[in-house]
């Protein structure tokens, strides 16, 4: 058989498998948030390919990822671990070269107000800026915080403390937990 | 206003900006997919037929891991070195570990002597970093811009792209001069150090001479918004390979067709293959290098094995052993032994 008609017959035998609709569902309502979560750990310029690099995960896996309880926070672990791992980040800040010397424009920032906050949060230990940034995006809870980075409860709570700390003495502000997010 | 305020404010404002076109990343994403799988069907296929066939050898990854293969040993110094997603091959087949504040923007370049590998780190500061002993040195300040450079041949200069301007940086005295105040991007410098190739406005191929006040010449000009993609000079100047990516239905997702062009810009490109077609919305692009005796040049490809070809255009069916040169690829010089060693 030709290759092309090979690769013609997988796409048509992947496709006939693949429940497409529900991935769709799941991406529209977790992608923009998942790129928030992205420029917090690798800086808006990398955010959109961090995010979509997650996602394709998801799109890969999806036959399995679909059956887990909590599929979010199944590529929320992705996207963290991918946007801090320098190993896993070579690739997409490659392609993100490609795209920015390609680019006639200067590429778009995603957030003004909010830049030195994700650079102060990328900054960060790599645990205290993951921790941090579920927090902040998501606003998410200490236990499915703990789910997501695979840790107990009582270290996110000290990788938060100090992450705060850290974050109110660069960025200059107020350090009062006014949402209990350490406790 | 406190933290909390802050990151909420942050994430609102960034959802807002994305939520209108996660429909359209998702399409890209089922096309990126779709593309990545074909071109993985294909390889594979196609690498099984060349193996069998003409009974050249494929380098798998793990025999990569072994360390780099120069070609049928024509080349008299130096090693085939390759950045790829976490760490730089060496000469001597050891492998480096990517420094820890390299930014997304570097790519490979070795000072001529072969110590020390040249990278951009995430403060924007330009350093030379020994691949042997990791000791460091400040190039120069990039500042926040993500910048491309290249040393000199003689070491004494360093050519720096940062897509708004094209600057050389004497490295004794710090002075820097500025050759463009528009386009400059991945400059390369010719053999003799007198001129440079760069991406200009418009991403074409243009050449200046190493001196202010020079007059770039565009040795390519690209249609629509085609580009041209890592302009390598051969070692003996006479001519540069690089990739015409011909952009069609997606912005800067296109094809990339290997080419040579005389370096005086007297003769007309030649394209030798379509290394990759689609790229690069979801994989890593292809590299272009040039073995340092200037016999050949490599290009990278993502459906056929790294193809070897004249600096005349031939090309070379049976090349050897050639890793995958994606990314970022670079000769690195043998260091001369010093009196220590």
């Amino acid at each position: 058989m030709e290759p092309s008609r090979v690769a013609d017959v997988a796409e048509v035998l992947e496709s006939a498998r693949a429940p497409r609709p529900a991935f769709d569902e799941f991406y529209l309502r977790e992608y923009p948030r998942l790129t928030a979560l992205a420029a917090a750990l690798a800086g808006t310029a990398l955010a959109d390919d961090v995010a979509q690099e997650a996602m394709l995960v998801a799109y890969r896996k999806w036959r399995h990822v679909s059956e887990l309880e909590r599929p979010d926070l199944w590529v929320r672990r992705i996207c963290s671990n991918l946007a801090v791992s320098q190993f896993r980040r070579r690739l997409v800040e490659i392609r993100a070269v490609t795209r920015l010397a390609a680019r006639r424009q200067p590429p778009a920032e995603l957030g003004d107000t909010g830049r030195d906050l994700w650079t102060a949060i990328a900054a960060l230990p790599e645990r205290q800026a993951q921790a941090s940034a579920l927090r902040f995006v998501y606003d998410m809870p200490i236990a499915e915080i703990a789910a997501v980075l695979g840790c107990s409860e009582g270290t996110v709570k000290v990788h938060l403390h100090r992450g705060r700390a850290a974050l109110a003495t660069s960025l200059g502000l107020d350090d009062s937990d006014q949402d209990g997010a350490t406790s | 206003m406190n933290l909390d305020e802050l990151a909420r404010q942050s994430t609102t404002e960034v959802v807002d900006r994305v939520t209108p076109t996660a429909g359209v990343r998702l399409d890209d994403l089922k096309r990126s997919r779709s593309r990545r799988r074909m071109v993985t069907t294909l390889a594979a296929t196609a690498a099984a037929v060349v193996a069998v066939a003409i009974g050249v050898q494929v380098v798998s990854p793990s025999d990569r891991e072994l360390g780099p293969t120069p070609p049928d040993g024509e080349v008299a110094s130096g090693a085939l070195v390759v950045l790829d997603d976490a760490t730089i091959r060496t000469a001597s087949g050891e492998v480096a570990h990517l420094p820890e504040d390299m930014s997304r923007f570097s790519m490979l370049d070795f000072t001529p002597d072969g110590r020390e590998v040249v990278y951009q780190n995430r403060d924007g500061l330009l350093v030379a970093m020994n691949v042997s002993t990791g000791e460091q040195r400040t190039l120069y300040d990039c500042g926040k811009d993500p910048c491309l450079a290249d040393v000199s041949p003689d070491g004494a200069r360093l050519a720096i792209g940062t897509g708004g301007g094209l600057q050389v940086v004497d490295l004794a005295t710090g002075e820097t001069s500025t050759l463009v105040d528009e386009g400059g991007f991945d400059p390369q410098w010719s053999p003799d150090g007198d001129a440079i190739v760069y991406s200009g406005p418009g991403l074409d191929l243009y050449r200046i001479g190493a001196r202010p006040g020079a007059e770039p010449t565009r040795l390519v000009k690209t249609e629509g918004n085609d580009y041209v993609h890592q302009a390598r000079w051969s070692p003996d100047g006479r001519a540069i390979a690089y990739f015409h990516v011909d952009v069609r239905a997606q912005q800067f997702i296109g094809d990339y067709t290997a080419t040579i062009l005389p370096a005086d810009g007297a003769g007309e490109p030649q394209s030798l293959f379509v290394a990759v077609r689609n790229c690069c919305g979801g994989w890593t692009p292809p590299a272009v290098v040039w073995t340092p005796d200037g016999s050949r040049v490599l290009f990278g490809s993502n459906s056929h094995p790294t193809r070897a070809y004249t600096s005349d255009g031939e090309w070379i069916e049976n090349p050897g052993s050639l890793p995958q040169l994606l990314g970022s690829a670079a000769w690195q010089p043998l260091p001369e032994p010093t009196d220590d060693e």
